[in-house]
């Protein structure tokens, strides 16, 4: 800071001072606080706009590093592994050269895509992070008049201030008077000085905030087909991936449980494997978004994604992963405690997954006699037609269920009749 | 530690100490070397894996965070100005809905196929790993036994009882070394021929995952473009709107406010 900035601040301080417990005669225009509102909206509206498009520039580019990663990491995996590096002859035929392949190919596909992406992300950067850069830049000097304009008030009230105890004053000495005529002076320039950056913020702020608007159409629009274009090539050549190794007819799922077959109860049954300690129990319940999709294939695969779906009552899916080495005959249910000694990865992981609910006890015989409530421990929404929506702590009547509470179960509320899961509701005792 | 674990581990620890100063015989296994080896290799490829599996969701979701993020500053840009003619509506809708049921959609079954099982598959790591520092303590016991009776053979004790006693000891320790070291060499390879198998679907899925979300965010995106006036597209391409921007940023700094006070 200057002398003369530091000076300005020092007598200005009890007027600061003053302003900041609201004591003595304040200036306030209505018309320019509002502007200033405004204004620091628009400031920090700005900057979002910029933060997050960089976030979001960022965020592709390393999604696909992770994608190239993960598949350099599978051919790693896919390679066979011998314990003599340095002998050729101890390399076994054991490794996945078709994966391997397949690696590649997609690697090459992505890597393709990221160099195809390169420019749409520079023009990200050149159109709309440049702009929203320079406009923060403009904003920042428009804060400084805005800051001289509190200053120049400042000054005005201090002026005023002192120009008022003066004249309150009785018995005016001449020195009184000479003070009094200089007070008046001071308060006439400093008025002059505070209503030209009042009247030149409140006339050109809402300017500013017209150009604003004129400012983000079109850079959204710009934005807009960019980010268009980034999902268009994104989709284009993930499209053409035809890498004859995957199964793009299957479903995800339903390839993944058919590729997969019992390869982790294999694993688990060596002993150097503890699965106790790495078996978990049942995965928490059936996120609800997995069985969207178990629901209503997109593709044309409704058919084989789950085999036993024929029947009207499709039951949840599992997820394969845990639970086919689990699988019970249907009706026991697992008491709870049974598997909640060990704490599985999985569940840390599962994030924004449901809790796990808890497998309410069975009751009843699937032969009770209706009505039957339970009462739902979570939200649900429907998922597909035929479902029925309800709240935490929901009563429903039950019209069809079975002994399973991972099978979806009909029920009635408020009228309304309809398919849920079992496992997101509790029986009445 | 309990202290019949203290004592062993000193035992151990003497054992090494004298191995080291060539005290005692060192057995080498050639075969759990190579073994070990692999598994090694595998562990290291298994971690990445799992390391990129989680980044790749990770990046995944920042991303369709800022864009809503985006969605959202730009919704309030309009809505400040004034101009609410239903494209941010529908651009914020489409972005939510992105997140909302693609994102969080493919959540599931990325979880389900890739994610859980890689790192079910990591998990057996810190078990294997127990075991083959177990399997190095019976070793060392083992050697540590055995140089005892060589001792013991070679230059016998008054105490006559030593003898047997030290060979019963060498004939226990070679026993629970075997028994850990034969189920290494035999394990070890099996769970290594089993890494395709078990990692490989999760790879086919990750890739379908992919897939359908690049399908499902384009067409989404897409339908935005319906509330945009035709020409835009146009002037987008010829670097009209680009022109715009500048044009109008030129006029914001040519305000007196902007700096030129």
């Amino acid at each position: 800071m200057s002398w003369k900035g530091f000076q300005k601040g020092v007598t200005r301080a009890p007027q600061t001072f003053k302003q900041k417990f609201n004591i003595g005669e304040l200036t306030k225009d209505p018309i320019y606080v509002d502007a200033e509102r405004r204004f620091e909206e628009l400031e920090q509206e700005t900057k979002r706009l910029k933060d997050n498009s960089e976030r979001y520039t960022g965020a592709i580019n390393s999604m696909l590093n992770h994608q190239i990663e993960f598949s350099k990491a599978c051919a790693e995996l896919y390679k066979p592994i011998s314990g003599r590096m340095s002998d050729p002859d101890s390399f076994v035929q054991e490794g996945n050269p078709e994966g391997i392949r397949a690696c590649e190919e997609y690697e090459s596909i992505v890597r393709d895509l990221q160099e195809t992406l390169k420019p749409e992300l520079e023009m990200i950067e050149a159109r709309v992070i440049k702009p929203a850069d320079e406009l923060l830049e403009i904003i920042k000097l428009v804060q400084k008049t805005a800051n001289k304009r509190d200053h120049k008030q400042l000054d005005y009230d201090r002026r005023r201030a002192t120009l008022k105890k003066l004249q309150e004053k009785k018995d005016k000495t001449l020195k009184d008077e000479k003070a009094l005529y200089k007070a008046e002076n001071d308060v006439e320039q400093a008025t002059q000085d505070f209503n030209y950056f009042n009247d030149l913020l409140k006339t050109e702020l809402p300017q500013l905030f017209r150009f604003e608007r004129d400012f983000i159409s079109p850079l959204f629009q710009s934005f807009y087909y960019m980010q268009l274009n980034v999902f268009y090539t994104l989709h284009e050549k993930m499209q053409s991936i035809d890498i004859g190794y995957f199964d793009l007819a299957l479903d995800i799922e339903g390839a993944f449980a058919k590729k997969r077959g019992d390869v982790q109860e294999q694993a688990e049954k060596l002993s150097i494997v503890r699965p106790k300690a790495a078996a978990g129990k049942p995965k928490p319940g059936i996120s609800k978004y997995v069985s969207k999709y178990a629901k209503n294939p997109t593709s044309s695969s409704a058919s084989t994604a789950n085999p036993e779906d024929g029947i009207d009552n499709p039951p949840p899916p599992y997820s394969p992963v845990t639970h086919s080495s689990l699988s019970s005959p249907s009706g026991h249910l697992a008491p709870p405690g049974a598997a909640t000694g060990s704490t599985p990865l999985s569940t840390a992981a599962a994030g924004k997954a449901k809790p796990p609910p808890p497998k309410p006890k069975p009751r009843r015989l699937s032969g009770a006699p209706p009505p039957e409530t339970v009462t739902a421990l979570y939200d649900y929404e429907a998922q597909a037609e035929g479902d029925l929506s309800f709240l935490t702590g929901d009563v429903i009547e039950i019209i069809q269920r079975s002994e399973n509470s991972n099978e979806w179960w009909t029920g009635k509320l408020n009228g309304k009749q309809g398919k849920f899961p079992g496992n997101y509701v509790q029986l009445k005792s | 530690m309990s202290w019949s674990g203290f004592k062993k581990n000193l035992n151990r620890a003497t054992t090494q100490v004298m191995m080291k100063a060539g005290q005692v015989e060192k057995t080498n296994d050639r075969d759990f070397e190579t073994e070990l080896r692999r598994y090694r290799t595998m562990e290291t490829a298994a971690m990445k894996l799992q390391k990129e599996a989680r980044g790749y969701l990770d990046s995944l979701r920042a991303m369709t965070a800022s864009q809503m993020r985006i969605a959202e500053t730009i919704d309030a840009f309009y809505g400040d100005a004034g101009t609410r003619d239903g494209v941010s509506r529908s651009y914020k809708k489409a972005v939510d809905d992105l997140d909302a049921e693609t994102v969080k959609a493919l959540d599931g079954p990325y979880r389900t196929c890739v994610l859980e099982p890689i790192e079910r598959f990591c998990a057996y790591f810190p078990d294997i790993n127990e075991c083959i520092k177990k399997r190095q303590h019976k070793l060392t016991d083992y050697d540590g036994t055995r140089a005892k009776v060589k001792k013991l053979v070679e230059k016998p004790d008054k105490d006559v009882t030593k003898l047997p006693t030290a060979e019963k000891e060498a004939e226990t320790a070679k026993q629970a070394y075997e028994v850990m070291n034969d189920q290494m060499v035999t394990e070890l390879p099996q769970l290594i021929d089993l890494r395709v198998p078990y990692l490989d679907p999760s790879f086919e899925a990750l890739v379908k995952i992919q897939l359908r979300f690049c399908a499902e965010a384009y067409s989404r995106m897409a339908q935005v473009q319906q509330y945009l006036d035709k020409d835009t597209r146009d002037q987008y391409a010829e670097g009209q709107l680009d022109a715009r921007v500048e044009e109008v940023l030129h006029e914001i700094r040519n305000l007196s406010i902007a700096g030129t006070v």
